[in-house]
């Protein structure tokens, strides 16, 4: 009914093309007013933390319009009055006009879209007893200077498995060069470090 | 045994006519006789008062729709329960299948999702920044600043902070944050004392 999420067309991000149920939050007149100022918030929100937490359905909806955003800055400046307008309408607090032009702008040239990134997080929080019933959601700018909430990468080199694999591998090569200098020269080799090692 | 049962459902319905028709309010009882005096407020022209309704039997009564929708059998524990509180006060738990072991941590977690436990820790730590950076202030000068992160002990690159605005903050920087701008140069010879 409201919620066929359909923007410009030369979004670079990928918009999921679902059908949100969403309920526009029980304004008299039922326009769906209420809904247009929670996503305002968020946006504005990320824009200043770079890093918001939410439920699924609302990042899904909000990613689009953050995005778009950001790509109508870059493509036509801060002299660009409908952009500045838009801006205007979507920073609910201004000072982060600013911070768009002067900070994402010449960052996000370095990137390629989208330049959001959603993580779902657990959806029972620390201290809480039971899940919630919505998915939960970290979106953040890429290129933000906080820790990573990506998992670094594991180095399992030195698991028991591995290790036990790689010598396994060694002693299988070790053999392989004796036989084979024992059939060309018919004499016995001494133990020899193969040049190949690990995994 | 029937023929008692069939009996006491006559009486019952019996009261019943008696209620609804005659107003009596408790039938079986001797009824409070009022003196009659000859003023009938209801009934005040004399062409009314001639026309009395002729005598009905109760079976002819119950053709009137009188006996309302009763239920039938009465409803078991559970779905006076269910009634009560809803369907998930009766569920078992269920048996979750879409959780693993965190290779880090080793803490539970949706498979969907990052490890809570970690996440816990970035978050916390993300917060920290925000704080020492005064991040709710709304200044346009501050807020056109490109931000960098610097612990306790870290000398910042000149060239690769130019024009950034440089946030201090007050410990050593976590073992798993590591810094890509910051490349720590180890001493000679010296003992490493490895921060990242």
């Amino acid at each position: 009914m409201y919620n066929k999420l359909t923007l410009a067309g030369g979004l670079r991000a990928r918009v999921r093309p679902m059908n949100l149920n969403v309920e526009p939050h029980n304004l008299p007149d039922q326009t769906g007013a209420g809904r247009l100022t929670v996503l305002r918030q968020l946006v504005t929100g990320l824009f200043r933390y770079e890093r918001l937490e939410m439920n699924e359905s609302k990042a899904f909806e909000m990613q689009g319009y953050a995005e778009l955003l950001l790509q109508e800055a870059m493509r036509y400046g801060p002299k660009h009055k409908p952009t500045m307008e838009l801006m205007d309408f979507w920073m609910l607090e201004k000072d982060l006009i600013h911070r768009v032009f002067k900070v994402y702008v010449p960052r996000f040239a370095r990137f390629e879209a989208p330049y959001t990134k959603l993580w779902y997080v657990p959806s029972r929080p620390e201290g809480r007893q039971s899940y919630m019933s919505h998915k939960r959601i970290l979106m953040e700018l890429k290129g933000n200077p906080y820790p990573p909430v990506e998992p670094r990468h594991l180095d399992n080199k030195s698991s028991l498995a591995n290790i036990l694999l790689a010598e396994a591998k060694r002693d299988y090569v070790r053999q392989k060069i004796r036989a084979q200098a024992e059939v060309h020269q018919g004499t016995s080799v001494s133990d020899e470090e193969p040049t190949s090692t690990g995994i | 045994m029937f023929s008692l049962r069939i009996t006491n459902a006559v009486r019952r319905v019996q009261e019943l006519v008696d209620i609804f028709l005659i107003g009596g309010r408790y039938p079986g009882f001797p009824q409070l006789v009022v003196a009659d005096t000859g003023y009938h407020p209801s009934a005040s022209s004399p062409a009314t008062q001639a026309t009395t309704e002729p005598e009905q039997s109760f079976l002819e009564s119950l053709k009137d729709g009188l006996l309302w929708a009763v239920p039938k059998k009465r409803s078991s524990v559970e779905r006076r329960l269910k009634k009560q509180f809803g369907s998930s006060y009766m569920d078992p738990y269920k048996l979750r299948t879409d959780l693993i072991v965190c290779l880090h941590c080793g803490h539970y977690h949706e498979a969907h999702s990052l490890c809570g436990h970690c996440y816990q820790k970035v978050k916390a730590e993300t917060k920290l920044i925000h704080d020492t950076m005064d991040i709710t202030a709304r200044d346009a000068e501050l807020q056109s600043q490109e931000v960098v992160v610097v612990y306790e002990g870290e000398n910042p690159d000149p060239v690769t902070t130019h024009g950034k605005r440089i946030v201090e903050v007050p410990k050593k920087r976590p073992l798993w944050f590591n810094s890509v701008l910051l490349t720590k140069v180890l001493p000679k010879g010296g003992a490493a004392n490895d921060q990242s």
